[in-house]
Formats: structure tokens, sequence, C-alpha cells
């Protein structure tokens, strides 16, 4: 598995030898920087600030429980930030997800404040992402940071109006069972997509038709230069 | 995992999903349990966004089989030269980012940031728009000149100017976007550092999917290697041999005859050609009758002739006197028993050579070492290229069986030969071998490399008195050269080389005009 800081180890299939040092230097000269892009790192510690907050103020009478819960998640999306461990920011945004839920135990569903808390929780989750991989280092140029800009809203965006679907889904009368339905389907096309993924990609078989280059294959690689 | 089966190249590399894929896939497992298990919506409603960003990450990336070969640009280059690293990548599948860096090899540095060698089509040139540059001219090498720095490296370097926002962005790597069975060429610069002949590196690549749910990454090493010269330092002026003895150089012989510098002025005399007569001094000086000298006699070369029939009256006529240019037998001794100075050694070593060659000099090249080695003498261009290569493939080999210079044939060390020493004067064989020659009538001078790294940093731990006393060894050693006749001067780092040429010059003129 990948990992900003095992991103490093994109140059990780280092061997013995001349090759095998020289990337290993440039993996020590990319390594030099060991913090995150501090601009979005901000943002990402700024939005879990704000759904500790927010989760904290739904539930006065629970605002101790809330306020602890929601520190240690906020302390964990800044340690890992800082230690460009996603796994560990995956747990903060576990815990601030735990923290609503304690906080909505015991009342009426509120579907557009769960898609908000749950959108601001992905905004978190990938602004954390950006700023800790390895790739703030590199140079990037304008139109592939407003790209991915773009995605990011997009995606933020796609992301509440599904929240609002799901949500809808499920308070609208529906019984248990139904929502037990929606939630296995969603889960189920997730794993599928997962599986079929791993299969294509990880285990390296390409799907027929598309048959992999090699190196001897000297006329593709010159097709896509023409 | 990427791989490099080929030389040069990096084949068929394949997606592995990242740490984001297996969290984001968590948390959604984590909603759909929760929702399962508290019969609320909630979760699932938490874990939705999540849900979508993999569905999206998934749709959108399809096989890589990403490529990648590189190459260097150039062969044969000098100390200092770029060499620019062609890197290609093809890939069958979209990559939303490839970050290339290139990892030179030791005797290369990186010497900025990558450019794009040719855009490849027109649409994947669009996607590398950038906008204003870190100091760098943004119209200069289009389109990925001048990308914005995006991390807070990149900001810090904002300031600080073009040179060292250059430096700081070409430890960077370059990330683009490459399209689905597009290629692209990047030239990645590197600059040669140091001579010899290297092997260029290595060029280090990560891609990354939409939203970074799967990377890719591996390396391609440069194919071949390359020959780095040294760069000879410009001297104006160089170390003469009293005795030139060779048809036809740039020396000046400090006998009398055919050549282009005037000597004096003597008095005229039969056989003297009229283009030798200096009129101006003939007419200021001369006395004597007219009849002395040739009368009625009419040549082309008969000045006296011409004067006769001229009506003058008595007059004498002057010649010049001129020094015929020679060449010179230059041997260049270079001391290969110190590892630590042989790098500007033969630096030097070349950049003499250079400079005698190119002033038609007959050159001879002996390494004193664990063994000797010797070039026979030679001139012009084939020898220069003889000499340098030989240079290049100086190594420090430990011997015990050196036996000094009386092994060395006759032709190597003409009589009349200069030569000159370029040594750390470190070893005693080294000081020894040039007390020969000068015991045997040669004219040897000598640049002192003085060994600076490893012996200071262990001085340093014992003190300052330790220092001050290797210094004064150094004195010794030196003076006891310059006591034997051998002019000796010392080339400090930093300093130029023509500087200590042009010591050792003057020195080599005061000990002729002493008569030594």
């Amino acid at each position: 598995m990948g990992s900003p800081p095992s991103a490093l180890g994109f140059l990780a299939p280092a061997r013995a030898g001349l090759a095998g040092r020289l990337v290993r230097n440039a993996r020590l000269a990319i390594g030099s920087q060991h913090w995150p892009d501090p601009k979005r790192a901000a943002g990402a510690i700024a939005l879990a600030a704000l759904d500790g907050a927010w989760a904290a103020a739904l539930r006065p009478a629970l605002s101790g429980l809330l306020a602890l819960v929601g520190s240690v998640a906020f302390l964990a999306v800044f340690g890992g930030l800082l230690a460009r461990r996603y796994v560990v920011v995956v747990v903060g945004l576990s815990l601030l997800g735990a923290e609503y839920l304690v906080s909505q135990a015991g009342r009426p569903v509120s579907v557009v404040v769960a898609a908000a808390f749950g959108t601001v929780l992905l905004a978190t989750g990938e602004l954390a992402w950006w700023s800790a991989e390895l790739s703030v280092r590199s140079l990037w140029g304008l139109q592939e940071v407003r790209r991915r800009w773009g995605v990011l809203v997009v995606l933020v965006g796609g992301g509440f109006a599904l929240s609002v679907v799901v949500g809808v889904a499920g308070v609208a009368r529906l019984r248990p069972p139904a929502a037990v339905a929606v939630a296995g389907a969603l889960a189920g096309l997730v794993a599928a997509l997962s599986v079929a993924s791993w299969v294509r990609e990880v285990v390296g078989r390409p799907p027929s038709g598309a048959k992999g280059r090699t190196s001897d294959e000297g006329e593709n690689v010159g097709a896509t230069k023409a | 995992m990427g791989r490099s089966d080929v030389a040069g190249s990096a084949n068929g590399i394949a997606w592995r999903p990242t740490e984001k894929a297996t969290g984001y896939l968590a948390l959604v497992a984590l909603g759909v349990v929760a929702a399962l298990v508290t019969g609320r919506p909630e979760a699932a409603v938490l874990a939705s966004p999540f849900a979508l960003a993999i569905a999206v990450g998934l749709a959108r990336t399809s096989v890589l089989g990403l490529e990648a070969r590189a190459a260097a640009s150039a062969a044969v280059v000098t100390e200092g030269d770029e060499v620019l690293v062609r890197a290609t990548f093809s890939s069958a599948g979209e990559v939303e980012g490839l970050e290339v860096l290139v990892a030179p090899a030791p005797g290369f540095v990186r010497a900025g940031p990558a450019t794009a060698a040719e855009p490849l089509t027109a649409s994947g040139a669009g996607s590398f728009s950038v906008k204003h540059g870190l100091g760098l001219s943004a119209g200069a090498q289009p389109p990925l000149s001048g990308f914005a720095g995006t991390g807070f490296a990149g900001n810090g370097v904002a300031g600080k100017g073009a040179a060292g926002a250059g430096v700081a962005r070409a430890d960077r790597p370059l990330a683009v976007r490459m399209r689905a069975g597009q290629g692209l060429e990047l030239a990645l610069p590197l600059r040669a550092g140091h001579w010899g002949r290297h092997p260029v590196g290595a060029v280090a690549f990560r891609a990354r999917s939409l939203l970074g749910l799967f990377e890719a990454s591996g390396w391609a090493p440069v194919d071949g290697t390359v020959l780095v010269y040294p760069r000879p330092e410009p001297l104006a002026r160089l170390v003469g041999s009293r005795r030139a003895a060779l048809p036809a150089g740039s020396h000046l012989s400090a006998a009398k005859g055919g050549g282009l510098d005037l000597a004096g002025v003597r008095a005229y005399a039969p056989g003297d050609r009229a283009k030798d007569v200096n009129w101006r001094a003939s007419a200021r000086h001369g006395l004597i009758s007219a009849t002395a000298l040739t009368p009625g006699v009419r040549g082309r070369h008969s000045p006296a002739a011409s004067v006769a029939a001229a009506p003058l009256g008595p007059m004498a006529l002057y010649t010049n006197e001129r020094h015929p240019e020679r060449g010179a037998d230059v041997v260049l001794v270079v001391d290969t028993f110190d590892k630590a100075v042989l790098h500007r050694a033969v630096t030097a070593a070349c950049s003499l050579a250079d400079a005698y060659l190119s002033q038609r000099d007959r050159l001879a090249l002996l390494e004193l070492g664990g063994g000797l080695r010797w070039l026979r003498p030679g001139m012009g261009p084939r020898q220069r290229q003889v000499v340098v290569d030989a240079l290049l493939a100086t190594t420090d080999l430990a011997s015990a069986v050196y036996r000094g210079v009386t092994l060395l044939p006759p032709k190597l060390l003409p009589a009349a030969a200069l030569v000159v020493g370029i040594s750390s004067l470190e070893q005693a064989e080294a000081r020894e071998a040039f007390s020969d020659m000068r015991a045997r009538g040669l004219d040897v001078v000598v640049v002192e490399i003085p060994q600076l790294v490893a012996p200071l940093e262990e001085m340093r731990r014992l003190g300052r008195l330790a220092v001050r006393l290797w210094q004064l060894e150094r004195g010794t050693r030196r003076e006891e050269l310059r006591a034997a006749g051998v002019p000796t001067v010392p080339w400090e780092p930093g300093q130029p080389l023509s500087q200590v040429i042009g010591e050792l010059e003057a020195w080599a003129r005061r000990q002729a005009r002493s008569g030594s």
C-alpha cells in the first residue's frame, strides 16, 4: 500500500548497484521536505476543527463528551498531517463522524445537516491528502492546480447531493429494511468496483483487446510520439 | 510496482491503490455498518461523499501500461556543460499527474527544471499551460517553463531571485498530465561537474490517478555513459623554454637569425638582405663613403647598389637583427600519488597541455605514481587528444616497486626540454623525481597543489599548532625544491591557474637572467 511517507517510495524499486544508489539519492533529495503543504494543511485542520465544534454545538447537553471526542479527532487529523500518515487522518475523520452520530442519537434525522457534515468531512480528507502527499513538492502547472480545485469542488457538490438523496431515502418513511437495502446496494457497488479494479490493475492483467506495451513494440511508442 | 527490465527503459507499469483508497473504503464500510447497527440513515449519509469519491476515482481509472525511456543527448561534453536527459513516456490510460525527477550519477548535478523537449500533440501541449514563473522566463521555453510552485517550498523560494529559485526548482519533480494514449517527452538538464567517464543516472517517476486513489512508480536508467573532458583554464602566459630547439614554434630563441622580433641593429655586412636594412638608423648615423659600397653593381638583393644609384654622398648602412621563433620540448609530469589532489592535477595538466600544444610545442606526458606511465612527445591536435585521453584514464595506483625516473626512455626527456611538474609534493618520490630531472640539467618548474582536505580535518582535531606545523612542513618541502633550482608555486583552491603560471614564468625569467 502506498502512503505519503512511503509515497517517497515511488522510488522504492531501488535495487543493488549504481542505479539503486542513484534512485536512493533522489529519494533522499525528495524526502528532504518532511512537512505538509501549510496552506492546504491549515485548511484541513480548520475544517476538522469546524466539524468538531459543529457536532459539539448540536448537543449542548453532551458538550463535554462531544468536545472530548472532537478534540481527539482534531488531534488525530493534526498529528496525521504532521507525520504525513494518512491512516491517522482517516481515524480522525471517523472519530468526527462518530461525534456527529453521538450528537444526533435519539433525535429526528436532519438530512441536510448530515449531508453538509459529511461533505465537510470529505473536504477535510481531500485537503489533508492533497497537503500530505508527496506531489505537493512537485512543480504543478497552474492549469493542473485549477483542475484539481475544480474536481474537488465538483466532488464536494456531488457528494452533498448524493448524501441528500441517501438521507431522503432513509427518512422517507421507509422501513429499516429499505434503508438497509439502499446502504447495502451502495456498499455492494463500491465493493464490486473495488474488486474489479484490484483484479484488473493490481494483478496487472489488461482487459482483452488492450494488449500491454513492451519495450520491443517500438512502433507503439513511436506512434504515440507522432 | 515499477520495474526496469531493459536498460534505459521501464515497461508495463501498473497501478496500485494508495492509502487514501484504503482509508476511504474503510470509512464507507464503517458508515454502512453503523447505519445497519443503529437503524438510522445518518451514518450512511456521512459515508456517501466518500463512496462517491471512490466511485468517481475508479470510473476514471483505466489500464495504465506506462512506459518510460531515458537517453542522454550527448556522449562527449566538457566540464560545466549541460547534458539533456530526454525522458519519453507513453501510457495507454490517462495519468492525472506524472511526477518526474532525474537522479544524477556522481559527476553530474541537476542544472534546472525539466522542460518539454517537444510537444507531442496539440491537445497535450494545452495541458501544460503555466502561469508566471519564479524568476524564470515564461516565454523562453514554452510550454513547461515557469511552473508555479504549489507547495510551501515553492513559496519559500519565490523571494530569493532567479538563481536561488532555479536551483531549488531543479531539485523538485516536474508534474504534468498525460492524456490516454498520448506520449510525452521531457528534457531534464544536468550539468557535468567532474571529468571522467560517467553513467548519467536514472529518471524516477510517479503517476497518480484522478483523486489519488491509485499510483504507480518506477525508474528508468539513462542509456550509456558520457565522457566528460576537463575544462581548460585560459592561460595568457606560459613558462617558456630557455633552449627552444625545434625548427618552428612560438618561443623566441636567444640566438639571432631569421624571425619577426627585433633583436638589435648592427652594421651592414655584405650578403644582408635589402629588407633587413634599417633605413632610419642608416640615415641618422651613416658617414662612410658610398664608394666603399659596391658602385655599378645593380641587383635586386644589393642595397648598396640602389644606394649608390642615388646621389646621397657618403653614408653607412645598418641592418636589423632578429630573434628566430622556435618550438620547445615540454614534458608534463603529473604526480598521481595523491588521490586527494588528482582532480585538480588533471585539470591543470589539461590546461597546460592545451596551451603548450596550441603554440606548436612538442609535448610529452609522464605520470608519476604507483607505476610510471608516459606518452612520447608529439605535436598538434592529435597529441592533445591523446594526452587528454591519457589524463582522463589517470588513477592513483598504489605500488611498492617505484624505481624513480631512471627507467624512462631518453627520448622522453630531451636535453633541452622544459619539465612542468604538477604535484602535491606530499610524496618523497615525486620530490626526488623533480630534483633528479633538475640534476640532469633540465629546466624544471612545479605547480604545487596543496593537499588540503583530509590532513586539515585531521589536524583540526589536534589543534592549531598541528596545522601550523603541517604548513611549515609544506613550506620546507617547497624551499628544498627551490634551493635545488626548481621554481615551485602553490596553486591554492580558488586561485586562477594563470596567476600561478605567471609567477612561475617570472621566476624562471629571473633565474635565466641570473644565469643559474
